[in-house]
């Protein structure tokens, strides 16, 4: 199989060595996500993992894997996709009670470390 | 296993020069209590204050709250492969301190949540505004990571709580309840006619932060297994997760589980309990569908007619809980959930993240998303400038006076999804 993560978290850059889609924004990680389950990509984590809450949290990542005779794409994951969609509709829910803020960067240090070790415990049983 | 649980009715708290319970008041030798916690050169500093039902004392951010207990007969200690060594507990005769919470305070990530007000409109949302509370303000050297910090925390708590039961080893018991598991063929030979009923009891253990321990063993590495009730009362499980202040299972749920309290009231009457299933909530796919196969594997050979599923969490659990209930509604056997809702500030949007059609009984905790606004309080144990920052909280949470508007979701246990909050849903 391979793998992909979608992250906006700097921290995966850093410290991954698989194939890793960097985003700018949450939003980016989400619309990425569903487009790459399109293309033959399975949602091997949850994409609201976490207990700390999409928007609130700035950072995301999602590990896809994509099996090596789906190349081209042609199977689709529908539980992958209908997984992904509901995130999405979660996310823009939540967008309504949390209007973009700046975070001091101790804060948003806090939140990447957060999302990574979730990431991590992703990784670690694969 | 037969569990005989005495419960001491704590009314006041108090320091002084010896740590003890004299008619129903609990003292505590400050200096005493200090050197038996702190006996880790990773901690920078140390303090416990009291806060009582009524006092004008908000303490934030709450990481958990436990319930002291000691086993006076029996095998094995409270805490099981943590702080006592791994004998299977679940026997004998233990006894609590009730009235009582040891609650640990710390600042472990900057947008930590968890408020507890002891009076004002946030009391009525918080079970554990009702408690007579000791809490532990403890802070460590801040190049640690941040899972050791909340290791020390953790650890504290737990050895304060231990250092605490103590004073309940001689004690009388106000109230004495029994509780018993039998083994599997006896139980159902018991009540043949009734129908079989158990408990699928969902622990967070999602990564650093989010994690819950069975007899000393991180969650994440288990698979789904069947435990006697009395075994949870005895601290067999305990909370290692820190970041969903409303509805999270803090210790001193877990030790309380209302579920499992609320099944054995009427067992044998109503139905036949036959113990607990506990399984977690990883974070990859593959591990939800292995749970969830293990989970409905074991209620199938267990022969249950009926569970009840309580999950731990939003989002990424909504997955687990729909893969349990689907799996055991196709085995035939009846599922209702427990849970709350994120459906928005105003509760008109969908509450959870995933659905089943099969998932036709479910019990509501409240709604997260719903904001109060909490006035100042004279005291403030831990850090209140998180309020803006923390989950719950947004851009000016926290106004010149002090006063806090949030959504309750920043309260601890506001919602929790066991039920063991103050919410409820009532048709008119």
């Amino acid at each position: 199989m391979d793998y992909l993560i979608v992250t906006n978290n700097p921290l995966v850059q850093e410290q991954v060595d698989i194939k890793v889609e960097f985003c700018s924004n949450l939003d980016e990680v989400m619309n990425s996500t569903r487009n790459k389950v399109h293309a033959g990509y399975k949602l091997l984590t949850h994409p609201l993992s976490g207990s700390v809450k999409p928007v609130q949290s700035p950072y995301k990542s999602i590990i896809l894997g994509k099996d090596r005779n789906n190349k081209q794409g042609h199977n689709l994951d529908y539980d992958s996709l209908q997984i992904i969609e509901s995130a999405l509709k979660k996310v823009e829910q939540f967008k309504k009670n949390h209007s973009p803020r700046k975070y001091p960067d101790s804060i948003l240090f806090d939140y990447q470390t957060i999302d990574f070790s979730l990431l991590s415990s992703g990784l670690e049983s694969l | 296993m037969k569990l005989e649980l005495a419960k001491i009715f704590i009314d006041d708290i108090e320091f002084g020069a010896q740590t003890k319970v004299v008619e129903g008041t609990l003292t505590i030798n400050k200096e005493e209590l200090i050197d038996e916690i702190a006996d880790d050169n990773r901690i920078e500093s140390l303090d416990i204050q009291l806060a009582k039902p009524g006092d004008s004392v908000r303490i934030m951010p709450v990481k958990d709250v436990i319930e002291p207990r000691i086993k006076v007969d029996g095998s094995g200690g409270i805490f099981p492969g943590v702080i006592a060594d791994e004998e299977i507990v679940g026997s004998g005769r233990t006894h609590a301190l009730k009235g009582v919470g040891v609650v640990t305070t710390g600042k472990i990530v900057g947008f930590q949540e968890g408020i507890i007000d002891m009076s004002g409109p946030g009391a009525d949302y918080s079970p554990f505004s009702q408690l007579n509370n000791i809490v532990i303000t403890c802070e460590v050297n801040e190049d640690l990571e941040k899972h050791i910090h909340e290791e020390i925390v953790r650890m504290v708590g737990l050895k304060a709580a231990k250092y605490i039961a103590k004073t309940a080893k001689e004690l009388e018991a106000d109230e004495v309840e029994t509780y018993e598991h039998k083994p599997l063929p006896e139980a159902i030979a018991e009540y043949p006619d009734l129908p079989k009923v158990g408990y699928v009891y969902m622990l967070q253990t999602q990564g650093l932060l989010h994690d819950t321990y069975v007899y000393g063993v991180d969650a994440k590495e288990i698979l789904p297994t069947l435990m006697s009730p009395t075994e949870i009362m005895d601290g067999a499980i305990l909370s290692g997760n820190c970041v969903s202040a409303c509805d999270k299972n803090a210790t001193y749920v877990h030790q309380n589980n209302p579920i499992i309290e609320d099944l054995y009231q009427h067992h044998g009457e109503e139905y036949n309990f036959m113990g607990v299933i506990i399984t977690n909530e990883n974070v990859t796919l593959a591990d939800k569908e292995r749970s969830s196969n293990f989970t409905a594997k074991l209620a199938e050979q267990l022969g249950l007619d009926a569970v009840i599923i309580s999950q731990e969490g939003f989002g990424n659990p909504d997955a687990d809980l729909i893969m349990n209930c689907s799996k055991l509604e196709t085995k035939d056997i009846k599922t209702v959930l427990t849970t709350d809702e994120y459906a928005g500030r105003d509760g008109a949007s969908q509450s959870l993240a995933d659905a089943d059609s099969r998932a036709d009984a479910v019990v509501t905790a409240g709604n997260a998303n719903q904001t109060v606004t909490l006035p100042a309080m004279e005291k403030v144990i831990g850090h209140q400038k998180f309020a803006d920052v923390i989950a719950g909280g947004f851009d000016g949470s926290l106004d010149e006076e002090g006063n806090i508007t949030v959504e309750i979701q920043a309260i601890t246990g506001a919602t929790n999804e066991l039920g063991f909050g103050n919410l409820t849903a009532r048709g008119y």
